[in-house]
């Protein structure tokens, strides 16, 4: 398989045609869903407890920090938005798209039950869309990460 | 996923002017869904770790379920932790 993702001169290419770009956009439609419906499972994998051992402390780092944390997110799906379609990227950009694609697996793997590591094995015909989608986004985030490091 | 045997261990880094203050922990839990791959940038980027340190922690929380991967006073520890719920890695913040 190509590389999807390559350092140039310019910024990073992207490789990636037009129906796969397709599947990587979905990335956004499920970060934007998340918490949409009650007791979507996504939205506990998205909101997180750093002091679980204290309830106070719990609350004042969630207020110190929920506003940030949204702020940061929105950012990182618009420029995740405006750079799918693109043939070069920043890094920044390539963070941004890692950032999405990475808490849209979170939030698939949530809903379809995913709490053990081996899950991989069970990725093949036969499964649940989102299973196909989480494995594949995981390619993605994977090429991602090697041209960011390399 | 290169994987390095760790030959040393690092002590938590402490902020010295603060080195009277007990050291909060910044703490990784496992997932089973964040690549691998992925958790090792994500201390490089955030930490500034060299790959064998970022690999060996990385190692750390998915055979042993948590790694101590940054410490020090609690804003610190608080900023850590906020920039690693940004990247999707379930971290928590405790004092030993």
């Amino acid at each position: 398989m190509r590389r999807p993702f390559r350092r140039t001169r310019d910024g990073i290419a992207v490789r990636l045609d037009e129906q796969e770009r397709r599947v990587v956009r979905l990335a956004r439609d499920v970060v934007d869903g998340v918490g949409a419906d009650d007791g979507d499972p996504a939205s506990a994998r998205l909101t997180y407890d750093a002091r679980p051992d204290d309830a106070d402390a719990s609350r004042q780092f969630r207020d110190l920090t929920a506003a940030d944390l949204d702020e940061a997110r929105r950012s990182d799906r618009e420029a995740f938005l405006r750079t799918v379609d693109s043939l070069v990227i920043t890094d920044d950009e390539a963070e941004a798209w890692m950032r999405v694609i990475g808490d849209a697996r979170l939030a698939l793997a949530a809903r379809i039950g995913i709490t053990e590591d081996g899950w991989e094995a069970g990725v093949g015909p036969g499964q649940p869309p989102e299973l196909l989608l989480v494995s594949y986004l995981g390619g993605i985030q994977d090429a991602l990460v090697r041209v960011l490091m390399g | 996923m290169p994987t390095v045997a760790p030959d040393r261990v690092d002590l938590p880094e402490t902020d010295e002017a603060h080195a009277t203050e007990k050291p909060w922990n910044v703490v990784v839990w496992n997932d089973p869904v964040n690549l691998m791959s992925y958790v090792v940038w994500v201390f490089r980027k955030l930490f500034g770790y060299d790959e064998a340190k970022a690999t060996r922690l990385m190692l750390e929380v998915h055979h042993d379920g948590r790694s101590v991967v940054s410490s020090g006073q609690l804003e610190k520890a608080e900023l850590d932790c906020h920039r690693l719920h940004h990247h999707g890695l379930w971290a928590t913040i405790e004092q030993p």
